[in-house]
């Protein structure tokens, strides 16, 4: 049903956003969790800009 | 997912539109379903239906009571039934008015109350009630239909309120215009079918009809034992319609 799509969940390594990305997972969609905890797939502050523009870019060409 | 595995749920209206895109749904994800209808030639596949008129209790009291002997009681209940009125506030006489009154609200407190022992005895019980669009937005020629909605919004809270402490959660799902068969009806009795197909999709910010799926996936998401913390909700599955001016 979701095996071809892809989320991003901010704050994804705990609480709310950990449980939203493991229900995600379970549910087949592929999930990038953006943290600034240690762990997350993509180590990000989003009250950086920049930082956040660099995690989308590559997503967006490749997968 | 089988978060409906060992479930029994009760849709009534479930032999069409959306409540038997409902019916199928809880059936499909693992749930037992019964299915109470006025005709339940086409009650989904899977599920075991009972005739029943939800405006005469001794049928509501003798459905129910065999839907849960044979399914092994009750643990969701779906009060889907419901029917339409088209008009503004003179054009349909006293007794139509008692008659869809009856339908789209004292049928869901005959329907409860005689599931409601058997919800007490479920670990995970919950009811959840067809609302609309229209209890929040005036829409014209809906007024006796709005009157019957706007009292479901009321019923559910109370419902809510009178059975948290039991521990069953009590929900609504408030659908915009749906493609459904009921929705057909009312189009064909229009005077330009077509005319008014256009007015009920440009009243949709998305532009289009809420498919009976769409609704159905809500229910069951607010039926599931995952949504454990979720009572007195009224879900809007609208399209937009309530909430934005675009």
């Amino acid at each position: 049903m979701s095996a071809s799509r892809t989320a991003v969940v901010t704050g994804g390594m705990s609480g709310f956003g950990a449980g939203m990305a493991a229900r995600l997972a379970a549910d087949g969609v592929r999930v990038i969790t953006l943290d600034i905890a240690e762990g997350a797939d993509l180590a990000v502050d989003v009250t950086d800009e920049a930082a956040v523009h660099a995690a989308a870019r590559p997503r967006r060409a490749g997968w | 997912m089988s978060e409906f595995q060992g479930l029994v749920a009760l849709v009534t209206g479930g032999a069409s539109g959306i409540g038997a895109a409902t019916a199928a749904m809880l059936q499909q994800r693992g749930a037992r379903v019964a299915v109470l209808d006025l005709d339940v030639t086409s009650a989904p596949a899977g599920t075991v239906a009972f005739g029943c008129d939800v405006t005469d209790a001794a049928s509501v009291d003798r459905a129910v009571a065999e839907a849960a002997a044979q399914l092994g009681g009750i643990d969701i209940v779906v009060n889907n039934a419901g029917i339409g009125a088209a008009g503004d506030v003179s054009e349909n006489d006293d007794t139509e008015w008692a008659r869809v009154l009856d339908v789209n609200v004292t049928g869901i407190a005959r329907v409860s109350r005689a599931a409601l022992p058997h919800l007490r005895q479920s670990a995970h019980p919950v009811i959840i009630n067809m609302c609309s669009a229209v209890a929040y937005v005036g829409v014209r020629q809906r007024a006796l239909y709005s009157a019957s909605k706007g009292a479901v919004l009321a019923l559910t809270l109370a419902m809510a309120a009178d059975h948290v402490a039991d521990g069953i959660r009590v929900n609504a799902v408030a659908p915009g215009t749906a493609d459904t068969p009921w929705v057909g009806r009312l189009l064909d009795s229009a005077p330009d079918p077509a005319a008014a197909a256009e007015a009920l999709r440009a009243r949709q910010p998305l532009g289009r009809l809420v498919t009976a799926d769409e609704i159905a996936h809500t229910v069951a998401s607010l039926a599931s034992p995952l949504a454990a913390s979720t009572t007195a909700s009224i879900v809007r599955v609208d399209g937009g319609m309530t909430s934005l001016r675009v």
